[in-house]
């Protein structure tokens, strides 16, 4: 087997050595139930409390207002159905993209059978919403509007301050699902009106299982697990001190190495992204050229499908992910591509390469040049590439 | 994901490409939903005495 490079840290990342150590006391030594009486179980208490201010830290909240829950997909339900359901007598009209994670979409699929509406923004070419349609879309009835900071898939930012100022001036509540985005760009609660933020630890270099939900002081929210009196009464379940600790940590060392990190993915993306474009014909970048996330490259390459190219990089040692159809069992390629506007024969040709603080200048040129040789291969044996060669003039 | 014997031949294809005036040409898949095949036939001599 070749060296492994690691290119899907969208997908998750590898929990960083100082956050593991971190972590480890809590499994042996430190193993109490931070909610016991006993004196034992006080250096638990210590270290959640400890964590939910680092996380509070990153994104400018109060300690308060940050609930520990199972992960990003758990965050995004409670923020939704618990809204959904506090504030139904306001009305039941939610507004959210069309690009959203599935955390979000089938949690609106399931809203919509229990009676609310759901208004699904259009996003341009390179996969913003637009403020004006935003605006036209709120009611009377509107509770909610969520949108995402940054797409998971071709890393476009989300104009989320503009968006937080126009839910607020018109008295709607705004949540973000901010899973790719919290640890890797700055994001401020206050300064982009955000009511409610979903984050999971594993995106950026903490462990799986562990996330949050901010949730703004003031909004009416229902607990979602329902049990014990953990995290403010609103999310039951013995705290995953481990997790959590680790959760902390991470946020703290994302905050503190936000910006020489994220010089060092943008200066190697923009490397990868100009040798792919000028080398390779036929392709191109999805997603917002420079408001995207510092770590994402996502390609179309034209006549080719998504999932062959994993397969020959696979077999180099070099880990990607595709929003092609066979990989998730469905027929349709990614719904994201098809939102920014893609036919399905292009969509099912993307590329989807996200870079870590590990990624090295050798990695990305391993893969651009091995990318040149793939591409050729899978056109040689492409009959739509055969069809196009023909019809040229 | 896939069996060794469909990794054996999409590592080394038997078979593979087009041929020069082919008897005949078909087309299976979708390019919509990502899979597409061509077949080429290139029969030598034509049989007389078959019966269909």
């Amino acid at each position: 087997m070749n060296k492994i490079i690691y290119l899907d840290n969208a997908a998750t990342t590898q929990v960083s050595e100082q956050v593991l150590n971190e972590m480890l006391p809590f499994f042996r030594q430190t193993y109490s139930n931070p909610s016991a009486v006993y004196s034992f179980a006080g250096e638990g208490k210590k270290a959640v409390d400890y964590a939910r201010r680092q996380a509070a830290e990153l994104i400018g909240a109060n300690v308060e207002e940050i609930y520990f829950t199972g992960g990003g997909s758990e965050s995004d339900n409670w923020a939704l159905k618990a809204t959904a359901e506090a504030y139904s007598s306001k009305g039941k009209h939610i507004i959210t993209s069309k690009i959203e994670h599935h955390a979000i979409l089938h949690t609106c699929e399931y809203l919509e059978k229990q009676g609310y509406e759901i208004t699904y923004l259009d996003v341009d070419e390179e996969g913003k919403i637009s403020l004006e349609e935003l605006r036209t879309a709120i009611r009377s009835d509107t509770i909610l509007i969520s949108v995402m900071a940054a797409n998971n898939e071709i890393g476009t930012i989300e104009p989320i301050a503009e968006i937080g100022r126009i839910a607020h001036e018109k008295g709607v509540l705004f949540h973000t699902d901010a899973v790719q985005a919290y640890g890797h760009i700055p994001i401020h609660v206050d300064e982009m009106h955000i009511d409610m933020l979903s984050a999971s630890g594993h995106k950026f270099n903490g462990p799986k299982g562990i996330g949050i939900l901010y949730i703004r002081k003031g909004v009416k929210i229902r607990s979602f697990i329902h049990g014990g009196a953990q995290e403010r009464n609103r999310r039951a379940g013995t705290s995953n001190v481990p997790g959590i600790v680790g959760f902390g940590k991470a946020a703290e060392i994302a905050g503190k190495t936000m910006e020489a990190r994220t010089r060092k993915e943008i200066t190697l993306r923009d490397h990868l992204i100009e040798r792919v474009l000028s080398e390779i014909p036929y392709v191109r970048l999805n997603g917002h050229k420079t408001d995207r996330l510092p770590n994402n490259v996502n390609f179309c390459f034209r006549f080719i499908e998504g999932e062959s190219l994993l397969i020959l990089l696979d077999q180099l040692g070099v880990c990607a992910s595709s929003g092609s159809a066979c990989t998730s069992g469905s027929l349709d390629p990614s719904h994201v591509l098809l939102a920014i506007g893609l036919p399905h024969e292009i969509a099912h040709g993307s590329l989807r390469i996200t870079l870590s603080e590990e990624t090295t200048l050798e990695d990305i040129d391993f893969v651009a040049d091995e990318l040149k040789k793939i591409v050729e291969r899978l056109r040689d044996m492409s009959p739509l590439y055969e069809d196009f060669v023909k019809n040229q003039p | 994901m896939y069996s060794e014997k469909v990794m054996g031949h999409f590592n080394n294809s038997r078979n593979a490409g087009g041929t020069e005036n082919p008897s005949g040409v078909g087309t299976v898949g979708n390019a919509k939903c990502g899979d597409i095949m061509r077949i080429y036939f290139d029969i030598a001599e034509k049989a007389e005495d078959e019966e269909y």
